[in-house]
């Protein structure tokens, strides 16, 4: 007894879980994709996406009940989790393609932050590369500031119609906040980026040392 | 056997209220949020 009730429930429950996803997506595509992404096309087509992962329930709403069609739910399943993946990459690829177009920390900072809810979304949590964002600024940029300043602070490179120690300090007060600005984001959003204690210290270290040059 | 045909049109009424909603929702008005709510 039951079984229909059953089979009913499971079905209206395992839909509802879909449609959370397509729904969770057509808002993202017009709330912060819409804000990261400027390609319109990108945009409509992903929106056209989502309503066809509906219609794959939509076409079979007569077999959506039927007890002795499991399989054909199953499947119906299947399918829709295959579109939905591919959408997911695509927006992935639109998302990287975006990332790469940024130089600067700060803005990959920035930038990361707001993909953070749209990594949620996607339920995809490699593509969340805050860490190698991070050991880029700590390692990378910070060493590159602090070999410019070991190069260029006898003779720095500022027009000399500047007086000789304004230029100087000009100069190196421009250098001091290209590496400081990083560390200012992350040190006013460290509870919101949910900073390790391990990643602080390296944050910490790397930026006394660069500090320590002026 | 009554307790079996309650279960039967209970099931029936409930599926077709549910095929006809989604039925209902078209492209130039696709929003599953408002969907959602009236099937949860």
């Amino acid at each position: 007894m039951f079984k229909d009730t059953a089979v009913t429930r499971n079905r209206i429950a395992i839909m509802i879980e879909k449609f959370k996803d397509v729904d969770a997506h057509a808002v993202l595509i017009e709330t912060e994709l819409t804000q990261v992404i400027g390609d319109a096309n990108f945009l409509k087509e992903s929106k056209k996406e989502t309503y066809k992962m509906f219609v794959l329930f939509q076409n079979q709403t007569d077999g959506l009940f039927q007890r002795d069609r499991q399989s054909n739910f199953e499947k119906l399943i299947l399918d829709f989790e295959s579109d939905l993946s591919n959408l997911d990459l695509k927006i992935s690829k639109a998302l990287n393609e975006q990332f790469a177009s940024v130089r600067s920390s700060i803005d990959k900072f920035k930038m990361l932050e707001k993909f953070k809810s749209i990594y949620k979304v996607l339920k995809d949590e490699s593509a969340d590369n805050f860490n190698e964002v991070l050991e880029d600024y700590t390692k990378i940029e910070l060493h590159n500031y602090t070999m410019i300043f070991e190069n260029h602070k006898n003779n720095p490179p500022v027009s000399d119609t500047i007086p000789y120690y304004a230029r100087k300090i000009i100069w190196a007060k421009q250098l001091y906040n290209r590496g400081y600005a990083p560390f200012a984001y992350l040190a006013k959003n460290q509870e919101k980026l949910d900073l390790e204690k391990t990643q602080k210290n390296n944050i910490i270290e790397s930026f006394k040392r660069f500090r320590k040059l002026f | 056997m009554l307790m079996e045909a309650v279960e039967k049109d209970i099931n029936a009424y409930i599926r077709k209220l549910i095929i006809n909603k989604l039925k209902k929702v078209e492209e130039n008005s696709f929003n599953l949020s408002e969907l959602m709510t009236e099937l949860i």
